[in-house]
């Protein structure tokens, strides 16, 4: 099984599990699974995304930016993900809901 | 698949998880004394860290060392989990290797000691603060 093709790249996927591991907060060991899934979100993260980090930056001809952008994705966690996503996938709600008071 | 590979897995799949465990015991508890020490905390955290992804490196790529490496990463694993197991009991709120004092008696002496402590007269209880 190659897990290349399989669309793991291990090397990214271990820079994201580093910077994961460093993020680790203080009430980490409070909710175990919350945080060992917050590990391997980061991990995850940093094996799909970063390609496509590189893509829009346009730094996919150079793999010298992977590994350190994958770290930086597993270090910032999930919330790198969200901030990409409120970046890049910007779309027009399709109706305004009123606010109660 | 070879025998020395199945073995170096779960070698490093026990180190992964004792080590992870470890990590989440003492840099996940804001009441640990290691944060008290940043140094120390970040120190540990980045070695912590090295080695839980050198095992799982070693795991996914299904690594097949020569059989001393085997053998030294077994060491490790039962080194690994003997300490994460000791945290975990050491931590314990009435295991003996808490290191917490012992509870005493209505008394006002320890269980385990042969001594009595006599009780002091009523007039010479002074409540703390007082002048009298």
């Amino acid at each position: 099984m190659n897990l290349q093709e399989e669309g793991i790249n291990i090397g990214l996927a271990i820079a994201g599990l580093f910077g994961a591991l460093l993020m680790m907060s203080k009430t980490a060991g409070l909710n175990v699974g919350r945080s060992l899934l917050a590990t391997v979100g980061g991990a995850a993260s940093a094996n799909y995304v970063t390609p496509l980090i590189l893509k829009i930056t346009k730094l996919d001809n150079d793999p010298t930016y992977s590994y350190a952008i994958a770290f930086l994705l597993g270090f910032a966690g999930l919330r790198a993900i969200e901030l990409i996503t409120s970046k890049v996938l910007v779309d027009e709600p399709a109706h305004h809901s009123k606010r109660r008071r | 698949m070879n025998p020395l590979t199945i073995v170096n897995a779960a070698a490093n799949l026990i180190v992964a998880g004792a080590v992870l465990d470890m990590a989440f015991r003492v840099f996940g508890r804001p009441e640990h004394p290691i944060h008290k020490n940043p140094w120390m905390l970040g120190a540990r955290k980045l070695v912590s860290s090295v080695v839980i992804c050198g095992a799982v490196m070693n795991i996914v790529t299904l690594s097949t060392p020569s059989w001393t490496e085997v053998l030294l990463n077994i060491g490790f694993s039962l080194n690994y989990l003997w300490s994460s197991y000791y945290d975990r009991v050491a931590h314990t709120k009435h295991s003996p290797a808490s290191g917490s004092l012992p509870r005493k008696h209505a008394t006002g002496r320890a269980p385990d000691s042969g001594k009595t402590e006599p009780c002091p007269p009523a007039s010479s209880r002074r409540r703390p603060g007082s002048t009298k």
